[in-house]
Order: C-alpha cells, then sequence, then structure tokens
C-alpha cells in the first residue's frame, strides 16, 4: 500500500471526525494534538479506526499523542505494523 | 526551608547561586546532586536514605530489565515489583492510616494499626517524587536497552531541588535531554529565573498568603451562619488563593530550574479563563494532567475499547463509553492522589462526572454559546468543586453548598460582610481576580508591537524601569513575610 494512500485516508477521517471548519486546509504536516486542533481523546478513536481498515495492531504504548501528532507521524507508525 | 522562608531566600540561595556561578562545569551535576540531598535532609533528614535507596534500585531494576538473558516472564516481575516498591512508601505514608481507618468500622481490630500508621509523617513532595519515578521506570522499561540512562542523571532528576517538594513533574528524557548544561546564556537565564522566582513569591505572599488568613476564617464560621454574599467571597477567595499559591509555587520552581539552567516546562495558563470542564484541566497543573493522560486516562482509553465489542451500546458510541469510564477513573484517581481524604475522592468524583456531562451533551449544547458564558459557567462549576476540596470533611462540603445556592440564609448581623474584609483584604481580592486573567500577558503583546517601543533608547530606558518594579516586589514580599507568621504552601501537602 502506497503511502499517500494511507496519508489521504487519515486526512479525510479526521477532516470528517474531528473537524467543524470545512475550510480549514489541513495538510500531513499539521500538528494535531500540540497545536489543540484536535484533543488526545481523538487518537484513542483513530487507533481504532486504522487497527479495522488496516488491519493491524498498534501496542497501547506506541500510542503516544507525539506519535499521533501529525498524519505524517502516524503513517510512519502504521507502516511499522502493515 | 521552602522558598518563601528567610532561611532560603537569604542563605541557601544565594550561597547557591554563587556557588554556581564560580564552579566549573565539569563537576556540575555532582554538585548539584550534593546540594539536593543536602535541601531535603534539612527539611526531612529522616528520609533522604528511603529516597536515596529507591534512586539506586530502580537504577537497577532498569538494568536488570535490560539484560539480554532476561525472559518475558521475569520483565513482567521485575516491572510489576519496581512498581509496587515505588508506590508502596507513598501508600504506607499517605494513604495507610485512612484506608484502615476506613476499614475500622468493619474490623474494629484495624483500628490500633491504622493509629499506628498516623504516626507515620508524610514526607516533602512523596506524590511528586513516586509519580516522577514511576514515569521514569514505565518509560525505560518501554525504551531500548541502549537508551541513555546514568546514575547520576536519574539521581539529578529524581532529586533536583527545585521540583522535589512540588513539582512540576518533568519526564525523564525531557529533563536529561539539556544535559550536557550550556556553557552560554548563564546570565540570560539567570536573569530570566529570578525575575520568575519574584513574580511567583509575589503571587505567594503577596496575594495567596493575604488571602488565606481571611478564607481560614470564613471557612471555620459554622456553615448555618454563613450568609449567601459571604459563602461567596469566602468560596472565590479560595479559589484565587489556591491558584497563585500554587501557580506561585511553580513560578518559583522554574525560575530556580532557570537559573541553574534547566527549563522545567509550564504548569498553569490562566485556568480561570476556561471554557470547558476539559479546557480547565489542560490548564490547571498541566504537568500532572499530562502524567494523568499518558499513564491513566490513554491506557485506560485503549483497554476499555477494545472490550466493546459493538460500535453502539444503549445508542451510545463506544467511544464515549470508553472516554466515559476513563474520564471517571482518572479523576477519581486524579482526586486521590491530593490526599487520603474523601473530600479529595468526591472532588474527583464531581470532576470526572463534570467531564462526562460535557461530552455527553453540554458541550454540544453551549458549542455557539458566548465565549463569556461559558467562561462563567465553568467557572462557577470550578468554585463548587473548591469548596469540597477546601472543607474539612464531606458534611461540610455539601453543607457550604446551601448558603451558596441561597438555601440557608445565614446571620447577617453575627457575620457583617465588612467584618472579614478591610482595604488591604478587598485590594488583594480585586487584585487576584483581575490578574487571573491575561491582561499583563495581552499588556506586554501590544507594547512588544508598538513601535515607539521597538526604538532602542525606549528599550534601554524602560530596563531599570523593569528591575524596579521586580525590585519593589521582591521587598513588599520580604517585608510581608518578616510581619506575618502565615505562611503555609497547600501543595507542599500533597
Amino acid at each position: 500500500m502506497q503511502d499517500h494512500e494511507i496519508k489521504q485516508t487519515i486526512l479525510e477521517y479526521i477532516k470528517q471526525e474531528y473537524i467543524d471548519d470545512d475550510s480549514y486546509e489541513l495538510s500531513s504536516s499539521s500538528l494535531l494534538i500540540s497545536s489543540g486542533l484536535v484533543d488526545s481523546f481523538s487518537m484513542v478513536s483513530l487507533k481504532r479506526f486504522l487497527e479495522i481498515k488496516y488491519k493491524v495492531s498498534i501496542p497501547d504504548e506506541k500510542a503516544t499523542p507525539e506519535a499521533f501528532d501529525s498524519v505524517d507521524s502516524i503513517v510512519e507508525l502504521i507502516k511499522q505494523y502493515l | 526551608m521552602d522558598f518563601s522562608s528567610p532561611v532560603f531566600l537569604f542563605i541557601f540561595l544565594p550561597l547557591v547561586l554563587s556557588f554556581h556561578l564560580v564552579s566549573g562545569r565539569r563537576n556540575w551535576i555532582t554538585t548539584l546532586i550534593v546540594l539536593s540531598v543536602f535541601y531535603y535532609a534539612w527539611i526531612e533528614p529522616v528520609f533522604v536514605f528511603p529516597l536515596l535507596s529507591i534512586i539506586c534500585a530502580n537504577y537497577a531494576y532498569i538494568a536488570v530489565y535490560h539484560r539480554n538473558n532476561t525472559s518475558i516472564k521475569s520483565k513482567k516481575v521485575i516491572k510489576s515489583l519496581a512498581i509496587i516498591f515505588n508506590l508502596l512508601p507513598l501508600l504506607i505514608c499517605k494513604y495507610g492510616n485512612f484506608v484502615l481507618h476506613s476499614l475500622a468500622g468493619l474490623v474494629p481490630a484495624l483500628d490500633g494499626t491504622a493509629a499506628l500508621l498516623a504516626t507515620i509523617p508524610q514526607p516533602l513532595g512523596i506524590s511528586f517524587f513516586t509519580f516522577m519515578n514511576i514515569s521514569f521506570l514505565l518509560d525505560n522499561f518501554r525504551a531500548e536497552p541502549s537508551s541513555r540512562r546514568n546514575l547520576r542523571e536519574i539521581m539529578l532528576f529524581s532529586l533536583f531541588f527545585p521540583k522535589i517538594a512540588a513539582g512540576p513533574i518533568v519526564q525523564f528524557n525531557t529533563f536529561t535531554k539539556q544535559l550536557p548544561l550550556p556553557k552560554k546564556n548563564t546570565w540570560d537565564n539567570i536573569n530570566y529565573g529570578i525575575k520568575r522566582f519574584i513574580r511567583g513569591l509575589a503571587k505567594k505572599i503577596l496575594i495567596a498568603n493575604v488571602l488565606g488568613a481571611t478564607v481560614d476564617k470564613i471557612f471555620a464560621i459554622p456553615v448555618s451562619e454563613l450568609t449567601f454574599a459571604l459563602a461567596w467571597f469566602g468560596a472565590i477567595a479560595y479559589a484565587i488563593q489556591i491558584y497563585f499559591d500554587f501557580a506561585g509555587y511553580s513560578d518559583m520552581a522554574i525560575g530556580l530550574g532557570r537559573m541553574f539552567g534547566f527549563n522545567l516546562g509550564e504548569n498553569f495558563n490562566y485556568p480561570y479563563i476556561a471554557t470547558s470542564i476539559k479546557d480547565f484541566w489542560k490548564r490547571w497543573h498541566i504537568s500532572l494532567s499530562n502524567w494523568f493522560q499518558t499513564y491513566i486516562f490513554l491506557p485506560t482509553a485503549f483497554k476499555s475499547l477494545r472490550q466493546f465489542k459493538k460500535d453502539t451500546y444503549l445508542g451510545i458510541k463506544s467511544e464515549n463509553w470508553s472516554y466515559f469510564l476513563a474520564s471517571f477513573v482518572t479523576m477519581v484517581l486524579c482526586g486521590l492522589w491530593h490526599g487520603a481524604n474523601w473530600t479529595f475522592i468526591v472532588w474527583g468524583f464531581y470532576h470526572g462526572l463534570l467531564l462526562i456531562i460535557e461530552r455527553a451533551w453540554l458541550a454540544k449544547m453551549l458549542k455557539k454559546k458566548n465565549r463569556l458564558l461559558k467562561i462563567i459557567l465553568t467557572q462557577i462549576l470550578v468554585v463548587f468543586g473548591w469548596t469540597i476540596f477546601r472543607s474539612p470533611n464531606l458534611v461540610s462540603a455539601f453543607e457550604y453548598f446551601k448558603p451558596l445556592i441561597g438555601l440557608s440564609k445565614g446571620n447577617p448581623v453575627l457575620h457583617y460582610f465588612p467584618m472579614y474584609w478591610d482595604n488591604k483584604i478587598l485590594i488583594t481580592f480585586i487584585l487576584g481576580l483581575l490578574l487571573s486573567f491575561p491582561i499583563i500577558d495581552t499588556l506586554k503583546g501590544k507594547l512588544t508591537n508598538a513601535k515607539i517601543l521597538k526604538h532602542h533608547f525606549v528599550d534601554i530606558c524602560s530596563r531599570p524601569v523593569i528591575a524596579a518594579c521586580y525590585y519593589i516586589l521582591f521587598i513588599l514580599s520580604a517585608m510581608q513575610i518578616a510581619g506575618s507568621n502565615y505562611n503555609p504552601f497547600i501543595y507542599n501537602r500533597f
């Protein structure tokens, strides 16, 4: 699976689930948690979405706010378990 | 010898700072460890050796855990053993008496042991020390075996005197990645550190302590005699006192850390402008909130969500159930962390409940509402929480709610409102209320952007004025310390 496909899927999920403003331009390098754009709990549901979508199991201890702070870092994390 | 005591201000700090300036960098870590041990031993001579033993044991746990021939089963045993070993002093000294005393109703024989445990004093900063060491262990158990671990750095991390009594709770990697300390900017760091320390000292001495004496008087009045106005004045004054007490302490700790070249992170961000309870916890005691988020909230949420097999239960999404459970568990434990008393547990329970209500419907209901309305509503809820936190027991706490919501009229003749405030209290109350909002920061931002202040000449002229302001603040604080015996540190007890 290509990086950009994963990236696109995550970007769409975040926009749809967590961002109210449709005009907000989210990029793969935008800071998500540290900027306050999404709260830290969002990573719990995002992790579950990713595990079901890509049939992977991400260890809880690897799912840190730092690892979920941008779409780029999330892709890097997912790739370790694909 | 807390940070606002004369011994610390006029003997210990000047000596340590002079030492810092004249000594070389080569043995600076060792020197800081020795000074930190001396500081702690001055206050708690009996507990220094247990603390040092825990640190050495933690170093050994990590070393054995990461040895090549340690099996997975042994690793699990080591991990559990290490956590229990670190929690044990906290459980015995802080909660032993409370638990046994609560159980003594069922098993009267426990009353004797509870009385025995009550005689063991609670070591200074034991909760902060324990939480920092547990985070050190958990982070290092999951880290690569080759990660940097050095006994001297672990000792400095655990004992560094600016943060040992009441935080901020810094993570091991955040602290040690600042080592070795930079050689440059020492004067800049000392200059910033002194200013930050004086700001904290003034918050603590000139606002928190002044209001604290009045708060004590109001909370000592029999609740049936409290009037609506006096009850609200007491509750709001306590909200200001606890904020300025702990934010003041944190400023002093952060300032001290910076004087020695460390950035300890921020602990407060104007919690009384929070627009929701969730927002409040992002702004209040940030280092503790982060600790609970990393080690309790997220693991509980991940684990509980895995247990839910369906997407919804009773029409509520599984994610939301998981959030409810994690928030509830986290906040009750957070309440318990503050002390062995039912008031703290119920205070945590109350905040957990508010977080659940907020997520379930309140946040959606208030989404389009005015920001000021959201701030006022949030702060009313927070103040109700503080009355639980401040009261000596649950009965007094709930009794205090009666005058707050107008259910008890009190005795306005016996407790004539102006009896509890004079000009000094009134000015301090208003000042505390105003400074709870980011007025100075906003003003500073505007002045920094003003063209005239960018002029080099104006910049140079403003420096002595700023220095004079800090000098006056320090003199006023020192005069207040000299003239008063009232100097409690609320968070030192935790």
